[in-house]
């Protein structure tokens, strides 16, 4: 092997050459566009939102009302940057230990590396407001609001480098399933494969998590509804949020499960019968709870709606549980299969 | 090359060393002995600055690694674990990111004899290719290749053997011994291999508990590779006279993944 075929990296800049994390995290960012096929459409479709919405006089109205009250959206950053900070630093001094490039001699200190989410976060705001412009905000307004935020993620930067740290310890793994089991009965049983989804839906509907979901929901409510109909609102995200994690955390499970079991003598129809029907069971519970709810506030009509829609997402659940079990147990794919290792 | 003295460390007030006082100089191949959950990783990150000690001193070629972390640094090369390495990126990317940060012209870093070494460890062929490809061996040999960028002074590798084929664990011994005759640098090698230490080590040392409670010089190795019970007969007694096995009650605790 000669150095003719090794690519220089003194091409890039000094400045990236001495920071390894921003690095590595470029020339993943640029394999990931070059190389996998994902990244494409998801931008695409990314951007054609984006340009839905904007389309939408709506939003642009919205967004001319967000300039009217800049002090709230300035708080509202500074919330959010302090908040996206303290998790960073955690994550950065978990990384510290376990990163493969953390006994490198790196430039950067672990403030520079803890400003990059809130400044990604910021990046983000600015490029929604130039499409906003484009679309039809009024530069003043946009100047406005990026102001706001600009002075707020400054603020929230400061705030939350300042505040306590948070457990470096990282969240427990949603493979953590703990299952009621009597004392006396000893006998081996696949409920554990039942309760893993379950386990998966509560570490992903964390209380941080969704709180998060609830203020989009809420700051999205225009001023002046009903405060009932704006806690309406949060509750049905709520549901959604937790009925949509658990659909996707048994197809998530029913990968990470084939992993192990498919060396074992499981079927395909125990698998996937131990795997979706206390998952199913919830969504089904949870539906006719919801439509009891919605009888009772909004009448015959919404209930006729709610359970046509109820009776098509359990279907859906069903069918999409019984095919990624299905798919998951395949034994052609399992050892070569990209789709397993992402799933997992 | 390395002087550890007094050094306590451990995990969320949880102590897993302490009181360990180590010096390796140069031209010397260390090996570190000990149980599973003895404290062997934790002191080797130690030593890499991946985890901050609760006291005392490290010094990597003079460099206090508190002190002047990066100027430590630059002479340490650290095997990091495998399955720590990152899928998107190839081999050679991995390899320029390392030769990057430590401030080495990418030709020399990647061209002699760490390329020598990835052609005898058969890896040459994968390095255009994605981490998240390679075999769990591959990957150790990426990781050793790390190690091995820059010309470190200082080399410590943890577990390295674990998953090479004999052929390439062969290759590697020979590259390492080679390296610290030639170079004078120095290998820290955790291990559980005894044959790796009667053959190639210069000094064994055995961690319990999160203690170093027992040492082997060159000559007491070469008496052993030829004593019948040999190194492992050596550990039994070392360990007995330390008082249990110290199966790992001063270990790391069990990591919860997220």
């Amino acid at each position: 092997m000669t150095s003719a075929v090794v690519p220089h990296t003194h091409s890039r800049p000094r400045w990236l050459r001495r920071r390894p994390h921003c690095l590595a995290a470029w020339l993943q960012c640029r394999n990931a566009y070059r190389h996998r096929l994902l990244p494409w459409p998801l931008s695409a479709m990314v951007i054609a939102v984006l340009v839905w919405a904007f389309g939408r006089t709506a939003l642009i109205a919205w967004l001319q009302h967000c300039c009217a009250h800049s002090v709230v959206v300035g708080l509202v950053a500074a919330a959010a940057v302090a908040a996206a900070t303290t998790r960073r630093k955690a994550g950065v001094r978990r990384e510290l230990g376990q990163s493969w490039l953390a006994a490198l001699p790196s430039a950067q200190s672990q403030l520079a590396r803890v400003a990059l989410a809130p400044l990604g976060l910021v990046a983000l705001v600015v490029s929604v407001l130039i499409i906003a412009t484009l679309a039809g905000l009024p530069l003043p307004a946009a100047a406005v609001i990026l102001a706001a935020i600009a002075a707020g993620a400054a603020a929230g930067l400061v705030i939350g480098w300042l505040l306590p740290r948070g457990s470096a310890a990282p969240t427990p793994g949603s493979w953590y399933a703990l299952v009621p089991r009597s004392r006396s009965d000893l006998r081996p049983t696949l409920l554990p494969l039942a309760h893993w989804p379950i386990a998966a839906t509560r570490v992903w509907g964390r209380p941080s998590i969704r709180a998060r979901w609830v203020l989009v929901v809420l700051l999205a409510v225009p001023l002046g509804t009903p405060a009932a109909k704006a806690l309406a609102a949060a509750a049905g995200v709520l549901v959604g949020w937790y009925l949509l994690t658990l659909l996707v955390a048994v197809m998530r499970v029913a990968f990470a499960a084939a992993w192990w079991l498919a060396p074992t003598s499981i079927g395909i129809l125990r698998f996937t019968g131990s795997l979706v029907y206390l998952a199913w069971l919830r969504q089904l519970l949870i539906c006719c709870l919801s439509l009891a709810a919605t009888d009772a506030l909004g009448g015959a009509s919404v209930l006729r709606e709610g359970g046509a829609i109820a009776a098509a997402w359990l279907a859906l659940c069903c069918l999409s549980g019984a095919g990624a079990c299905g798919w998951a147990l395949a034994p052609r794919s399992i050892a070569h299969s990209r789709l397993h290792r992402w799933m997992r | 090359m390395l002087q550890i003295r007094q050094l306590s460390a451990g995990y969320d007030r949880q102590p897993v060393l302490s009181d360990i006082n180590l010096t390796l100089p140069p031209g010397q191949w260390f090996a570190l002995l000990g149980p599973n959950g003895a404290g062997k990783t934790t002191l080797l990150h130690c030593i890499a600055g991946m985890l901050a000690p609760s006291g005392g001193e490290i010094h990597v070629c003079g460099t206090s690694l508190h002190g002047d972390p990066q100027a430590a640094k630059r002479s340490l090369g650290f095997g990091c674990a495998p399955e720590r390495l990152p899928g998107l990126l190839t081999g050679r990317q991995c390899l320029q990111v390392h030769a990057a940060a430590k401030a080495v012209p990418t030709p020399d870093a990647l061209d002699g004899p760490l390329m020598a070494l990835a052609e005898s460890l058969q890896f040459s062929g994968m390095l255009d290719r994605f981490v998240d490809t390679y075999s769990t061996g591959t990957r150790q040999k990426l990781a050793v290749l790390l190690a091995l960028v820059g010309e470190p002074r200082l080399i410590v590798l943890d577990e390295a053997f674990n998953g090479l084929d004999p052929g390439s664990a062969l290759a590697l011994k020979r590259h390492l011994r080679e390296r610290i005759e030639g170079r004078h640098c120095s290998v820290l090698l955790a291990t559980h291999g005894l044959d790796i230490v009667e053959r190639y080590a210069d000094r064994a040392a055995l961690l319990l508990a999160g203690r170093l409670v027992h040492e082997w010089q060159a000559d007491e190795i070469a008496a052993l590779r030829a004593a019948p019970q040999g190194l492992e007969g050596a550990m039994a007694k070392a360990a007995a006279a330390a008082g249990g096995r110290g199966n790992g009650a001063g270990g790391k605790p069990r990591e919860r993944g997220a």
